[in-house]
């Protein structure tokens, strides 16, 4: 049987990224988290759109990720549900 | 009531992924690849836009971008494409409990029992895919037959965005004329020894005589030849049949480059050993038919299987076992691009044993899973995977 979630490269370093800490407010609605704004560097930048989402499991921690867009440039943010804390992993020009 | 068995197939699925996440890269040919280097990469997926222009998976990164040269090489995010494939079995799980993923972008459904819950096969399936389309926004080509093989052949003439359902008798119109390396596990080289019988077609291989057949591929050539007659029943694989012990574990890796640095092959070796014991451990099983495989990725590779006394779940074991397999093969030097490390004649797990020195060992690995398990991956890891994992 084929197994997906064995993987060797969870730790490997990604290059490029980010790994500011954010604030962000978010809607937590049936599930889900829909983040809506974030602030970085003192700056506020709302969210239009979240493109993607995804979780990964990293021993006990499981990060929860979202690609969002503020209409200029694209996100990668994410949750960590130990410490609770968001970061920005990513960001690229739209 | 003829069994009704439906392949669900992703679009180009990493790209497409890619592609949702990320809007810039929507329309333009985008390929996956390896995290390392884009230069030194096999693709593992290609945009419909690369297809297009002639990339195909499993290429060479170096060759798809002379080829297209403004291809945007995107390093394959292999969290991302599990979790969405396990979302996308558990949207498929709503339709029929006996779903199989076959691969991480591949499914199998047993929808025999469950279709009247939905009117009709054509419901359920714009259903599945509309679901699908809406939580991840990606499409997918399903297929729909009395056979796995042919279910699966029925989605892939109808990618991108497909639904084809047909029954026995529409399958075996539509194979009639249908070139025989269309049928999934008819490669170039077996296509070529067809041809030289004279069989182009999967009609032509449906009528062939078994006997000859037989004598040229053996249990294969009537295997396809079955499959062409619409006849191979095997059934769904679901995941709730816990008594079913998987037939073997493997892993394989592409690396950066042909090297000669055995060390670095060793450690990598190791790593391939690890990881295939990490997951024997955590299915509870043992093996001992150790098969080991290693190519430069040109030519034909060195490949020998070799079954121990005892059965083993440590990596050190199975590595060591590796060796003596290389030991075998007589390759005192191995000059490699790509290795596997597969365990089969699988048993449970039983881990008691005579010895101290194996008990210690034992809860040595007991202990490095549990940290692994609450830490994440690869916390502890043996100092000789080094050269490998940093």
């Amino acid at each position: 049987m084929f197994n997906s979630d064995s993987r060797w490269d969870r730790q490997l370093p990604s290059q490029g990224y980010e790994e500011d800490m954010i604030e962000v407010g978010a809607l937590f609605k049936q599930g889900r988290i829909i983040p809506k704004a974030f602030i970085w560097k003192n700056r506020k930048y709302q969210i239009k759109e979240m493109t993607y989402h995804w979780q990964e499991r990293r021993g006990a921690e499981v990060l929860y990720y979202f690609t969002v867009s503020d209409g200029v440039n694209l996100y990668q943010i994410h949750l960590n549900n130990r410490y609770m804390h968001w970061r920005l992993e990513k960001v690229c020009p739209l | 009531m003829s069994a009704l068995i439906m392949h669900v197939d992703m679009d180009a699925f990493f790209a497409s992924v890619e592609q949702q996440a990320n809007p810039a890269l929507r329309g333009k040919p985008v390929i996956i690849g390896g995290r390392d280097n884009k230069y030194h990469s096999i693709i593992c997926a290609a945009s419909y836009e690369a297809k297009a222009l002639g990339i195909k998976n499993a290429m060479f990164s170096q060759e798809a971008l002379r080829i297209c040269p403004q291809a945007i090489f995107v390093p394959a995010d292999t969290a991302k494409y599990v979790y969405t494939s396990n979302q996308i079995f558990a949207i498929l799980k709503s339709y029929t409990p006996q779903v199989e993923k076959f691969s991480v972008d591949e499914f199998f459904l047993d929808i025999t029992g469950s279709v009247g819950l939905f009117g009709s096969v054509e419901n359920l399936a714009q259903d599945l895919k509309r679901r699908i389309r809406q939580a991840f926004g990606i499409s997918c080509s399903v297929g729909v037959a009395p056979t796995k093989l042919s279910a699966k052949l029925m989605a892939k003439l109808k990618k991108p965005d497909g639904l084809l359902i047909a029954d026995r008798a529409q399958v075996l119109e539509i194979l009639q004329d249908l070139p025989i390396e269309k049928i999934c596990g008819i490669g170039p080289r077996l296509k070529k020894r067809f041809h030289q019988l004279g069989i182009l077609t999967c009609g032509q291989l449906a009528q062939y005589p078994d006997d000859i057949l037989d004598d040229h591929f053996g249990v294969t050539g009537l295997w396809l030849k079955a499959i062409c007659q619409v006849q191979d029943h095997s059934a769904v694989e679901y995941f709730e049949e816990k008594n079913t012990l998987p037939k073997s574990v493997g892993h394989s890796q592409t690396l950066r480059e042909v090297t000669s640095d055995q060390p670095y092959i060793r450690s990598w070796i190791y790593l391939l050993a690890e990881m295939v014991a990490q997951r024997l451990r955590q299915k509870g099983l043992q093996g001992r038919t150790i098969y080991f495989y290693a190519s430069d990725g040109f030519e034909g590779g060195y490949a020998k299987r070799k079954t121990f006394h005892e059965p083993t779940y440590d990596g050190q074991e199975i590595y060591q076992r590796c060796l003596e397999i290389i030991r075998l093969l007589g390759q005192a030097s191995l000059t490699v691009r790509v290795l596997g490390v597969s365990v089969s004649n699988l048993s449970a797990a039983d881990s008691y044993y005579l010895f101290e020195e194996q008990n210690k060992r034992d809860r040595v690995l007991k202990a490095v899973d549990q940290i692994n398990h609450r830490f994440g991956d690869w916390t502890v890891v043996p100092a000789a995977l080094k050269a490998a994992v940093y």
